[in-house]
């Protein structure tokens, strides 16, 4: 077939060319029948976001496990041609997500799945399949389709923020250790090992150990914005309140700050003046135009709750101390042994907390052994987490530990812990 | 000026060969259907946004002559935004993007 019209380099620049204007084509065929609610092209968009860092990950693994193998020389990203790239993610993100109206979820994978089956032995010369190249595909749907319609389902039908945000979180990820730095490093013709290695010596140790507390403050972040505020940090689906809690009780922008001082520390780690110039960027993307839209959309929004809560945190400083503006609501359980604990350290720990409390207390039965209240502020947890809140009044290191304990998973393994020691103090005392 | 732009960029790598296509097809028709359909998007409703758009609109037209210049001129992008929030800001901007 590539031996009679055309020569094998014109047959793979015509497939390249076709799986990126295919996609495109079919995108904007949707767009104009379909004509998407904002929800829905908001959730449009967050797929195809999705799908760009979990595409390169993909490939990633294609190329270490042989599953296939691309032509071509220019316009390259790890091996993937960049036209393929974001032809696929258009058609695994908004084609998909438009098509969603009149065909369901399962279908469309299945759909997703025979035509890759189809098609995939028929992409020669551009596509040099390997004997595993089915696993390959079922690793494709895993990692991108399906994680990328489920999340752009729960955008459109607003469902779900806290799972919403997980997604958000690991694509954000994805961008700033995948996307942003394998783009970077292969524009400027730069050894990925330079930015992909263990650290060695004593800066690089520190440097990866601030990168990580920097990644842990922006997930917490994130996981207040969709506890707190039922909503995303995409300006496209934002939280239904002005969040105050948590990190955001310390300053007004965490994840603009992390994301600057993120790419700064990579671009250090790799010590790339390309990835120097994307911190930049970073920071004056967040300095002008965050700041603006902070203005412009949330101000407009909430003007009263958003004037206040500005009037007391800044925008780019870390408050040493929380601000708290309203008194906390606590129940604790009148006997026990968290009331135990907490007769003991109380009096010393309240000291050095700020805000105020209202401490009440009211039998077991109907509650659990702890309860935290911020009604203002949308904030209710309990037990471990309620906890947490409570050391959140602390200053900046204090409120850091609360954030661990809170985190994602690590919470619940907390509360299970609390509840074994418990168990495990009254069979020691002989308390039923 | 879309349509324009891109027609210029085309005939600036007239002829186009089959080796070439997908090339043209990353850094002009990309480029140039983005802005398209960018410029026929919804009207933002805040004067930022809307010059924003222009301006985007406007560096997608320049992107289809930027050859490999293209991934930096992304990479800058938030200069644009900067931009747009300046004029967006200053007292002549009402006069050609009206008042809010």
């Amino acid at each position: 077939m590539s031996g009679t019209l055309l020569t094998a380099d014109e047959w793979v620049a015509l497939q390249r060319a076709v799986l990126l204007a295919g996609p495109l084509l079919a995108a904007i065929a949707l767009l104009l029948i379909y004509r998407p609610r904002p929800r829905e092209a908001v959730a449009a968009m967050v797929a195809f976001l999705w799908q760009l860092p979990a595409l390169l990950l993909l490939q990633l693994l294609a190329a270490q496990f042989h599953w296939w193998n691309f032509a071509g020389e220019d316009d390259m990203i790890v091996g993937l041609p960049i036209d393929v790239w974001i032809g696929w993610a258009i058609w695994w993100g908004p084609v998909v997500v438009f098509a969603n109206r009149w065909l369901t979820l399962p279908l469309l994978v299945v759909l997703s799945v025979l035509i890759d089956l189809a098609t995939m032995p028929w992409l020669t010369p551009l596509v040099e399949l390997g004997p595993q190249w089915i696993v390959g595909d079922a690793v494709a749907v895993t990692l991108c389709l399906a994680p990328g319609l489920w999340m752009a389902r729960l955008t459109r039908d607003d469902r779900s923020p806290k799972r919403r945000a997980m997604f958000h979180v690991l694509g954000w990820g994805g961008y700033i250790v995948l996307v942003i730095p394998i783009s970077v490093l292969s524009y400027l013709g730069a050894p990925l090992g330079s930015f992909y290695h263990w650290p060695q010596g004593l800066l690089e140790w520190c440097l990866m150990a601030i990168g990580l507390l920097l990644l842990f403050v922006g997930v917490a972040a994130t996981i207040e914005f969709a506890r707190v505020g039922d909503g995303t940090p995409i300006p496209f689906d934002p939280p239904k309140r002005v969040v105050t809690s948590g990190p955001y009780a310390f300053t007004a922008n965490p994840m603009q700050i992390i994301s600057a001082f993120f790419m700064a520390v990579l671009a250090l780690y790799a010590q790339s003046w390309g990835l120097a110039f994307i911190a930049l960027m970073f920071a004056i993307f967040d300095s002008v135009y965050a700041t603006w839209y902070n203005r412009a959309n949330i101000a407009l929004a909430m003007p009263q709750p958003w004037s206040d809560y500005r009037m007391a945190v800044n925008e780019w400083r870390l408050r040493w101390r929380p601000h708290i503006p309203s008194a906390a609501e606590v129940t604790i359980s009148p006997s026990g042994p968290a009331r135990t604990v907490w007769n003991r350290v109380w009096p010393a720990l309240s000291q050095r907390l700020a805000g105020s409390f209202v401490v009440d207390s009211q039998p077991r039965a109907q509650f659990s052994r702890l309860i935290y209240r911020r009604p203002d502020a949308g904030v209710e947890d309990h037990g471990i987490n309620a906890a947490a809140r409570l050391l959140e009044h602390g200053p900046l290191p204090l409120a850091m530990l609360a954030w661990l304990l809170r985190f994602p998973y690590l919470g619940g393994a907390f509360q299970r812990l609390s509840w074994l020691t418990i168990k495990l103090w009254r069979c020691y005392a002989g308390v039923q | 000026m879309v349509i324009v732009a891109a027609v210029a960029a085309l005939a600036t790598r007239w002829p186009i060969r089959v080796v070439d296509i997908d090339n043209v097809m990353l850094r002009v028709v990309l480029p140039a259907t983005l802005a398209f359909v960018l410029a026929f998007a919804p009207r933002p409703r805040s004067r930022v946004g809307r010059i924003a758009r222009e301006l985007t609109v406007l560096g997608l037209c320049a992107g289809m002559f930027a050859g490999d210049h293209l991934p930096l001129m992304l990479a800058c992008y938030p200069l644009l935004l900067m931009v747009a929030v300046a004029l967006g800001e200053s007292r002549h901007a009402t006069l050609l993007w009206g008042d809010r």
